[in-house]
């Protein structure tokens, strides 16, 4: 695994790692959504450049384009939830709780 | 050169332990910006400057602006950033694993694994990524439909999920 490869990889899995053991706020859940978003960005683009395989290029540009309807879609849902429930913190959503 | 990429591939990681150390949102989106500048830089140094800078425009530009000020729904009169005990120990923890699974991957690399393939043949006006970004508008026309309608749509997902006046969803009541 050369070390630009283990850079990107290791980032996907750090905010992988980041969302799975969120704490406190939904926000910061979104935000390693993004991490992960940006470090497939990263990902993308460096197979198109380092391969010089240049038709691949535009994948990094619709992975972003998708990107954005799922991040709206998730502030979306968070301004949801503040409305609702009046904070965004994770505990509040207990209404299935036993 | 080399030396550039490998302090912007260390700037990207950093920032990544950064956000996915889970501090208050305000610091969570800084480390992001602080990821996304390392990630521009490592694209910059590999000839894909384009590319780079439609990350700058859209993710930091436009989707990280929206994250910034919807961090004011996140507000908390003592938010913790990364020198509390709670989050630093999850710092540690991010940081542990990197230099273990890092030190145990990097036996095999040796000075040129960080060397930058770039096309230094010619100087030529037409680099190899804003070319290829081009076809999206010849060969995948297609798909350049099917993503402005995606985002369309997304667009009504948006205005469906915050409708409020008890049709909207995530209603307690």
């Amino acid at each position: 695994m050369t070390p630009v490869h283990f850079s990107f990889s290791s980032a996907f899995i750090l905010a992988l790692m980041g969302l799975a053991f969120h704490r406190t706020h939904f926000l910061s859940a979104l935000l390693c959504l993004e991490g992960m978003m940006l470090s497939l960005f990263i990902a993308l683009s460096l197979w198109s450049l380092q391969l010089e395989a240049t038709t691949h290029a535009a994948t990094p540009m619709l992975l972003l384009a998708f990107s954005a309807c799922e991040a709206s879609a998730g502030l979306a849902l968070l301004v949801a939830t503040a409305r609702t429930h009046g904070t965004d913190r994770l505990q509040s959503l207990n209404l299935l709780q036993c | 050169m080399t030396y550039f990429v490998v302090l912007f591939l260390i700037g990207f990681v950093l920032g990544v332990v950064a956000v996915a150390s889970n501090p208050a949102p305000y610091f969570a989106a800084l480390g992001l910006v602080f990821a996304a500048a390392g990630g521009c830089g490592v694209l910059v140094g590999h000839g894909g400057s384009f590319l780079s800078l439609v990350l700058f425009l859209i993710y930091l530009g436009g989707m990280l602006v929206v994250f910034a000020y919807t961090a004011a729904l996140a507000a908390e009169p003592y938010p913790e950033a990364w020198g509390d005990w709670s989050v630093l120990g999850y710092v540690l923890l991010y940081m542990v694993g990197l230099l273990v699974i890092g030190g145990w991957l990097s036996v095999d690399w040796y000075i040129n694994s960080w060397v930058v393939i770039d096309d230094f043949g010619t100087f030529s006006l037409l680099r190899g990524d804003f070319s290829g970004v081009s076809i999206i508008y010849s060969f995948g026309g297609g798909m350049l439909i099917v993503s402005g309608w995606v985002l369309l749509l997304s667009l009504f997902v948006v205005l469906e999920l915050t409708r409020g006046l008890s049709r909207g969803c995530l209603r307690a009541v």
